[in-house]
């Protein structure tokens, strides 16, 4: 039973994250290719804040969001000039960089052996030890945050940014603040993805920066694409597909070296296959281009 | 007199952030007016000093051959361009707004949106969709107001809804509201981008290329459209248009665009709508 919470954490933390990425790219049709960077800014301050500070928990994950979200200028402004390619190869570059501070910032962040003994979650005098309290207790998190991205969508800060999508130059001729739009945008899924990046600090208990790579980020990013994007069922969809398809692939009981590999090779046969067969995703209404 | 003479031509323009600026001596219709606009690319001059005096209420007829710069003035008056050398300055209910300091979303909120020649509706949006995506000042824009003060946010969204299905009513797309954006033809989408700019509330509406693309029956339902907005809504509207025979009988003023510089006609026989 432990097996099947501890899969359902994994998901609850994951759909915070891909439904994050969705603001981004479904709704504001801008690809993001730094999450994971901004994941891993919302982990360490928590667990910095967690470990050296002795704050609480919401405190650590609170400020965690906002660091994250302070620090989405770096995408975000360059956001404002570059589209397209060019923007993903600034945010390519992004991830690299904060990658890089968190590996080699020894000082603070202990560099390449991370951070350990990390406190589970708590409340008041209360600590979430079990797996299952854990379950719940992320679970309230990613529902409330779900439903804040569900409204959002349908809310005029959703439709400003579904016309930036469709057309930047339009939407600017017809009064709306596109740039302001995108440091809107890129500050709330930062922040949002923050907090998942704390969570996931406090269930794993240590954290070092290759969970916060590019592969993590591409991961993210095909999570958003396989399962669909422009709505809040396409990335659940999309966190739930590739948080079981390694689970899946256990079973096959291929030799470690090979796993991996297997792994890496299923998640590419399965972009491929989306983008001839189904580009809106396996649940989304949105088509990015 | 004209309304614009009563305006001293050396009075400061505001400065960026605080473009608007509040003065008493200005008409009580928006006022357009550029002086020695000039432009070259790539070493060729596309505008050698063009004056242009526009007045709310005013349709004005902008001509030319192809490449003459007809869509680059209107690119700079709607802040998507820089000119070399001018100025324009629009004066509207007690402001005055320095044209050539502005980002475009300024524009169209301060008065002056414009028509795109290739449509550019929202695709993935509904008509209504489309146009309430124009509305002016929306405090649910800020995703903090829109989460937290729902109330007002609610209420400004009827009003907006309302205001946007008026617009649709009077270009004839109201039982359209409902449909995407891209099951639309051509006329019908030209009609939802015209309800959409009204929708901004700007009082200076740039049209590149309205009649563009209609049978000659839709032109001319748009053409008097078009000519009852200018006399009830006072709005004034510059048009670039290929289609003259169709458009000069509402026009008051024909522009011709000729090797970058703009001659001006006042033309005589308007058909006003009421």
């Amino acid at each position: 039973m432990n097996y099947v919470f501890h899969l359902l954490i994994y998901f609850e933390i994951y759909a915070i994250v891909a439904l994050s990425l969705n603001l981004l790219i479904g709704y504001g049709g801008l690809l993001q290719v730094a999450h994971a960077a901004y994941y891993g800014i919302g982990a360490y301050t928590a667990a910095l804040l967690w470990t050296k500070l002795g704050w609480g928990f919401f405190p650590g994950l609170a400020v965690g969001a906002l660091a994250a979200g302070v620090l989405s200028l770096l995408v975000s402004l360059p956001a404002w000039r570059f589209k397209g390619d060019y923007f993903v190869m600034i945010s390519i570059a992004v991830q690299t960089l904060i990658y890089a501070v968190l590996y080699n910032w020894t000082e603070l962040t202990n560099g390449p052996f991370g951070i350990s003994g990390i406190s589970r979650p708590g409340i008041g005098g209360y600590t979430f030890v079990t797996t299952s309290s854990v379950v719940v207790l992320y679970g309230v998190l990613a529902v409330g945050l779900g439903l804040v991205m569900a409204f959002l969508k349908w809310s005029p800060f959703g439709r400003a940014l579904q016309a930036m999508r469709d057309d930047d130059l339009a939407a600017r001729s017809v009064g709306l603040p596109v740039d302001l739009l995108k440091l809107q945008a890129f500050a709330l899924a930062s922040a949002m993805v923050g907090i998942a990046g704390g969570l996931y600090a406090a269930y794993v208990s240590y954290i070092d920066p290759t969970s916060f790579s590019l592969n993590e980020s591409i991961l993210m990013l095909s999570m958003v694409i396989i399962g669909g994007t422009g709505n809040v069922r396409g990335p659940l969809t999309g966190a739930a597909v590739l948080i079981l398809l390694p689970e899946a692939l256990r079973f096959l009981y291929l030799p470690d070296a090979v796993a991996a590999n297997v792994r890496l090779l299923a998640y590419g046969l399965l972009l491929v296959l989306m983008m001839h067969l189904r580009p809106q995703g396996l649940a989304g209404t949105y088509r990015y281009q | 007199m004209s309304n614009y003479a009563v305006m001293s031509q050396t009075e400061p323009v505001a400065p960026r952030g605080a473009a608007v600026d509040q003065t008493e001596a200005v008409p009580a219709k928006a006022h357009l007016r550029a002086e020695g606009l000039a432009i070259a690319f790539g070493g060729q001059h596309v505008l050698r000093g063009v004056d242009l005096d526009l007045t709310g209420g005013q349709i004005a007829l902008l001509r030319g051959p192809n490449g003459c710069g007809k869509t680059t003035l209107l690119n700079i008056l709607s802040g998507f361009l820089k000119p070399d050398a001018g100025t324009a300055t629009l004066a509207f209910n007690g402001t005055r707004v320095n044209v050539l300091r502005e980002t475009p979303n300024r524009l169209a909120r301060l008065g002056i949106a414009r028509l795109w020649q290739d449509i550019r509706l929202f695709p993935t949006m509904t008509v209504l969709e489309n146009v309430l995506a124009a509305s002016p000042h929306v405090l649910g824009i800020n995703p903090a107001v829109a989460l937290f003060a729902l109330g007002r946010v609610k209420r400004q969204e009827r009003a907006f809804r309302e205001q946007a299905l008026r617009w649709l009513d009077l270009l004839g797309m109201a039982d359209r509201a409902a449909s995407s954006g891209d099951k639309l033809s051509v006329g019908q989408s030209k009609r939802v981008a015209i309800a959409r700019l009204l929708q901004t509330g700007a009082q200076v509406l740039l049209l590149d290329e309205p009649l563009a693309g209609l049978d000659r029956e839709s032109a001319e339902k748009l053409v008097h459209d078009l000519n009852r907005l200018a006399d009830t809504t006072h709005k004034a509207m510059l048009i670039v248009e290929h289609n003259h025979d169709a458009i000069t009988s509402v026009c008051d003023i024909r522009l011709t665009l000729e090797d970058g510089r703009l001659h001006r006609e006042e033309l005589e026989g308007k058909q006003w709508a009421c």
